[in-house]
């Protein structure tokens, strides 16, 4: 598939589904395309695409862990931004407070809603 | 019982004429013991009242106070009340007087003269009395003493047991403290994330209906006005109904969220309130029956109980604790039975350990490998957001933490059998384990 025409797209990844159905309810209006999937696999399908602007992971997943999953996007996706969104007590210390090169900005849960949707604009709006 | 003094007790001998008492003095001397001798009532009260006596002989016939007011005196006083009473009186007497002496209190008579071998023998006989009421006495004294000492012993270890008890909870909480953030924290994201989202529906839907409500005064011809579009942005009709779809998916996400942090609150109530750990002496078929009162919600459609409760022994436990653990262990019953239609059975029986009680029902069972990890926590066969996965964990903890033992048993596909074993006293716990493995 090439480059698919309208809004920009932002995949967001979480095993929850309640988590994914809430954040669609949030960002219903802004000016992308919010694809989510409980599928760690599917939300790099879909980064490819669909030339995903922003990818949005959880860190605690079953099969691949959010950080492998943007070190994944980061290698064949560099122009994707990467978002980890995640409780305090799901990355170790080390991880919290070292700079990662695979994440470029990490969201706590809960998230604020509207710096959660500044957030994600800016990014959307950037590239 | 009074103090006995240091010395063994003596005889006291009471008679008016010292010739009299030594008489009896020297025929008693030979039975080795200490005699006092008095020689008026008045001096033998006193006397009588300042130590302890094995015997005492008494002359009837005494000037001032006679031997029959002197033995009233005697009785009517605690300290000598049964302190046995040898009447010594002459042969010639009246047996009025013999008669009197019993009435008196007098344990015996003596006539004279009398044979000096029939004086030591009465004399040794009660001396022989006192001593084994003594003896009896001291053993009586030591052993209440024992009694005492085990009960200050037993109360002791009850408080060490609660105290340790203590300490493993919040070790416990500890160690579950990260995990139950993240539990937590991902309903709490969506609950107020949705919270958010739906104010903003409210907005729009009020908006809409304040539309609706101006437009036939504010625009009675076709079309609407310009100037109410532009205060009130209208939806078509599918977009309203779309947003109401949404709008109750939101709030019934929101629901399940808290009803899950509610759920893992609840599994973990025992942890944080130290007040409810009392030990008490509770009838473990009762507690069941609490139990299942507290899971009404979760048993009352799709599940049968059915009990099968034998005589069991009352067990001193943490009431509040152990009736969590049957909460948690039907909870996981229920929800094992799921939508299907299913059966608990609970069973309470005797067993070389205390008691034993039995969840046991016939959901999908649990497979060989999953049966060694169902104690850890967090660990959860369900699906995301339905299961805490603390449940098992904390029962196994709290079970652990009785000296007993929780139990897991199940064949795949055939059911699951939970076996929660109490000792009737809680013991200190098996092992010295964090509590985490397996329930085998």
């Amino acid at each position: 598939m090439s480059d698919a025409p309208g809004p920009p797209v932002v995949v967001c990844v979480d095993d929850e589904p309640a988590i994914l159905a809430s954040l669609q309810r949030l960002l219903r209006n802004e000016p992308y395309r919010l694809m989510t999937t409980g599928k760690p696999e599917e939300a790099v399908t879909w980064v490819l695409e669909q030339r995903a602007r922003v990818v949005i992971a959880d860190q605690r997943m079953p099969g691949m862990s959010g950080l492998e999953l943007l070190e994944l996007v980061r290698s064949c996706s560099p122009s994707t931004v990467r978002v980890m969104l995640s409780g305090h007590s799901d990355l170790s210390g080390v991880l919290q407070r070292t700079k990662i090169e695979a994440i470029d900005r990490l969201v706590r849960k809960p998230w604020d809603a509207d710096e959660l949707k500044a957030v994600i604009r800016a990014f959307v709006s950037r590239a | 019982m009074e103090p006995s003094s240091p010395r063994p007790a003596g005889i006291l001998v009471v008679d008016d004429r010292a010739d009299g008492l030594r008489t009896v003095s020297a025929v008693l001397s030979e039975l080795g013991e200490r005699i006092v001798t008095a020689s008026s009532g008045q001096e033998a009260l006193r006397l009588a009242l300042d130590e302890d006596f094995a015997v005492i002989l008494l002359d009837v016939r005494m000037p001032d106070m006679d031997g029959f007011e002197t033995a009233s005196f005697l009785r009517s006083r605690p300290k000598t009340r049964h302190t046995p009473i040898i009447f010594v009186t002459g042969i010639d007497e009246n047996p009025h007087h013999i008669e009197r002496g019993y009435a008196v209190g007098a344990v015996d008579c003596l006539f004279k003269p009398f044979l000096p071998e029939v004086l030591r023998s009465k004399v040794r006989f009660f001396l022989d009395l006192h001593r084994k009421t003594e003896d009896l006495a001291s053993a009586n004294a030591r052993l209440k003493a024992e009694i005492g000492e085990r009960k200050r012993v037993e109360v002791e270890r009850d408080r060490a047991q609660a105290e340790l008890l203590q300490g493993q909870k919040l070790q416990a909480t500890g160690q579950l403290a990260a995990g139950i953030a993240h539990e937590i924290n991902n309903p709490t994201s969506y609950i107020l994330s949705n919270l958010a989202t739906v104010r903003e529906y409210l907005k729009e839907l009020s908006e809409h209906l304040q539309g609706s409500l101006e437009e036939p005064l504010a625009s009675p011809v076709q079309g609407s006005s310009p100037a109410a579009t532009a205060r009130h942005r209208k939806m078509g009709k599918d977009e309203v109904r779309l947003l109401l779809q949404d709008f109750e998916s939101a709030i019934a996400d929101c629901l399940t969220g808290a009803e899950r942090i509610r759920n893992i609150v609840r599994g973990l109530r025992e942890f944080v309130h130290p007040d409810e750990a009392l030990l008490r002496q509770v009838d473990l078929r009762q507690l069941l029956e609490n139990s299942v009162e507290l899971c009404t919600n979760e048993l009352k459609y799709q599940v049968t109980l059915h009990r099968e409760f034998q005589d069991v022994p009352p067990v001193t436990c943490f009431p509040v604790q152990i009736e969590q653990v049957f909460v948690n262990l039907l909870v996981n019953a229920a929800q094992a039975i799921g939508n299907r239609k299913g059966e608990i059975h609970l069973r309470t029986a005797r067993d070389p350990e205390g008691v034993v009680v039995s969840v046991r029902d016939t959901g999908p069972g649990i497979s060989s490998e999953n049966l060694g990890k169902l104690f850890l926590p967090f660990f959860t066969t369900k699906p995301v957001g339905k299961g805490t996965g603390l449940g098992l964990h904390v029962a196994y903890k709290i079970v652990h933490a009785h000296g007993g033992r929780l139990e897991a048993r199940s064949v795949e596909g055939k059911g699951a059998e939970f076996l929660v074993h109490l000792p009737i006293k809680p013991g200190l716990p098996p092992e010295n384990g964090s509590g985490e493995g397996n329930g085998r």
